[in-house]
């Protein structure tokens, strides 16, 4: 290869390189245009998920703690306490209705009181803490004055939230909510 | 190296070999061109393609010296395309300082000599030429003759006689020179002087010219190498937006709860409550009112919790409030209570403060302020113990 034949191969190389790299640097150009813009679409989706998610481990979370407006009867309420089984005196003492947003919270003011021995009284505190269904307010402990009796009597003061939920309401549901509960209250003797 | 003998205008002689090339040039003293300049400066040449001596017939074959300037002619094609580094030289260039003739003998049929003589303006110059040998003439015997008429006309003048690196040549110009009282040299082991420029010189640049190829094809393969990562990284987050669109449609919602719009507020609403399990804290304010009598009531309500600041009870992160009713208390006398209640601080140290709030014969109510972690484990804090002899008030 001679001295000019080299010399404008080398000139053909570069200039063919040169046109190369250019279209490469518009491909780059167009592709990263590309990849800010799914980045940002990328970002976007990320945070409606992150939104949703939150959302619904947020209403399910809600589902959990709140009663069902719909079926909110005496045996519904300690059914969602967990407290069906135990012998207690549970009365309603209030009932509002708070607006959040677009929502209706419903708030009931309750009072437990159980007479137990010392360990289950425990337990039971323990319970209704750990569960959260309810929002201890004030408890109240008095032991026996018999020296060889092991029970003591527990008074709890809570509030108990319910919403207007949606779908069919649970088969266990006897009777009627609110106006019912409230006649239950009223049968307790506990003024509201 | 190779070497080149070049003759007016055209190759004689051609010895191709690797590394540079050295070209030997006998011009005709009809091709040689005298400028000269009064001022002792001269003017560049500039040829069609631009660059010193450069014109239609390629580079001139020039040298510069006290303001004139001497063409001697023109390089031929074929070395001008030699990309090989090329230096081209005067046959005379070559001669030693002491040499008053030279005869270089390249091959059989070509052989260059020159004479040194003064010109009619009273400089030396040499005088070369190119010895015509025909090929039917007997080459040795034509030497024979020229060295021995030569010889005899300029009795004790020095002579170079340079032969070319073919060994059997040079063994025959050997034994020719020693018959006249000559000795042949290597034509390789002449040197030019250094104060000589060459008549044209080029270097080598194809390494050069390979160099910036290949920048130009590793700058290509960068911006490929790029490229695709970009492609890839594209792909990628593609990928990723599809996964994120999967994972929105399989969010479930509930469908009892799924309504409400601003679920976070409402679980705002509903409160924290107590942060330490109120079981833990009614016993652990039983123990405390166990040591000073027989405990009657242990009571936590949230309206306590603010702390008093009227009483100097304390209140604040972590710390919790209960009330004991104590009945038959075991020391009767305010100092004495106020002795025990120190030693249980002393001694445990999540017991933040106590306050005797009332007392009514054999009853009588403490505050117990616990200290308890966020985690709601009641931990004793590293934090100094709130003296409480003065908080124990009638």
């Amino acid at each position: 290869m001679t001295r000019t034949s080299l010399l404008n191969l080398a000139i053909l190389v570069l200039v063919i390189c040169a046109a190369v790299a250019g279209l490469l640097w518009w491909q780059i150009g167009k592709a990263e245009e590309q990849l800010v813009n799914l980045r940002s679409t990328l970002a976007q989706k990320q945070a409606e998920l992150a939104n949703l998610s939150a959302m619904t481990m947020a209403q399910e979370k809600l589902d959990v703690l709140t009663l069902d407006e719909r079926t909110s009867t005496q045996l519904d309420i300690l059914k969602h306490l967990g407290l069906e089984q135990v012998d207690l005196n549970f009365t309603v003492n209030s009932r509002e209705t708070r607006l959040v947003g677009d929502t209706n919270l419903i708030v009931r003011t309750v009072n437990l009181q159980v007479t137990q021995p010392y360990p289950e009284v425990q337990a039971l505190i323990d319970q209704l803490y750990a569960n959260g269904k309810l929002q201890i307010r004030g408890l109240e402990m008095t032991p026996s004055e018999e020296p060889l009796s092991d029970p003591v009597a527990l008074r709890m003061e809570g509030m108990l939230y319910s919403l207007e939920k949606l779908g069919p309401a649970p088969s266990s549901t006897l009777v009627a909510p609110a106006a019912d509960m409230v006649s239950a209250t009223a049968d307790t003797g506990v003024t509201p | 190296m190779s070497l080149f003998v070049v003759s007016r205008r055209k190759i004689v002689y051609d010895q191709q070999a690797l590394g540079g090339s050295v070209v030997v040039f006998v011009p005709g003293a009809d091709q040689v061109q005298i400028m000269k300049d009064g001022a002792g400066t001269i003017a560049p040449v500039t040829g069609p393609k631009g660059g010193v001596g450069a014109n239609n017939r390629g580079p001139q074959l020039l040298r510069v010296q006290k303001g004139q300037r001497t063409i001697y002619g023109h390089l031929p094609p074929e070395l001008r395309e030699r990309r090989e580094r090329l230096k081209v030289w005067l046959a005379e260039d070559l001669a030693p300082a002491e040499a008053e003739a030279f005869f270089y003998i390249f091959s059989p049929s070509v052989v260059v000599h020159g004479v040194r003589e003064r010109t009619d303006e009273g400089k030396l110059a040499w005088r070369t030429a190119q010895l015509l040998i025909p090929p039917e003439a007997d080459f040795q015997e034509l030497l024979r003759t020229a060295l021995a008429d030569y010889t005899l006309a300029n009795a004790g003048q020095y002579v170079c006689l340079a032969a070319a690196n073919d060994f059997k040549l040079f063994k025959t110009i050997q034994q020719i020179g020693a018959a006249n009282g000559m000795t042949a040299v290597p034509f390789s082991t002449l040197k030019p002087a250094p104060e000589l420029t060459p008549l044209y010189s080029h270097l080598n640049f194809t390494w050069a010219y390979m160099l910036v190829m290949l920048l130009g094809a590793l700058g290509v393969a960068g911006m490929a190498a790029l490229f695709m990562l970009k492609q890839i990284e594209t792909r990628r987050v593609e990928t990723q937006i599809k996964d994120t669109d999967a994972q929105i449609a399989a969010v479930q919602i509930n469908p009892r709860t799924g309504h409400i719009r601003q679920p976070a507020a409402v679980l705002a609403e509903l409160g924290s409550g107590l942060k330490a399990p109120p079981s833990a804290l009614l016993a652990q304010a039983g123990a405390v009112g166990k040591n000073f009598g027989n405990v009657r009531v242990v009571r936590l309500t949230e309206r306590d919790q603010a702390g008093s600041p009227e009483t100097g009870m304390m209140g604040g992160e972590g710390l919790h409030i209960l009330q004991v009713e104590v009945q038959e208390p075991r020391d009767l006398l305010l100092v004495d209570q106020a002795a025990r209640a120190t030693e249980m601080v002393a001694e445990q140290p999540w017991v933040r403060q106590l306050l005797r709030t009332g007392a009514t014969g054999t009853q009588m109510t403490l505050m117990v302020v616990l200290q308890a972690s966020n985690t709601g484990i009641i931990t004793p804090q590293a934090q100094p113990v709130v003296a409480v002899s003065e908080s124990i008030a009638p």
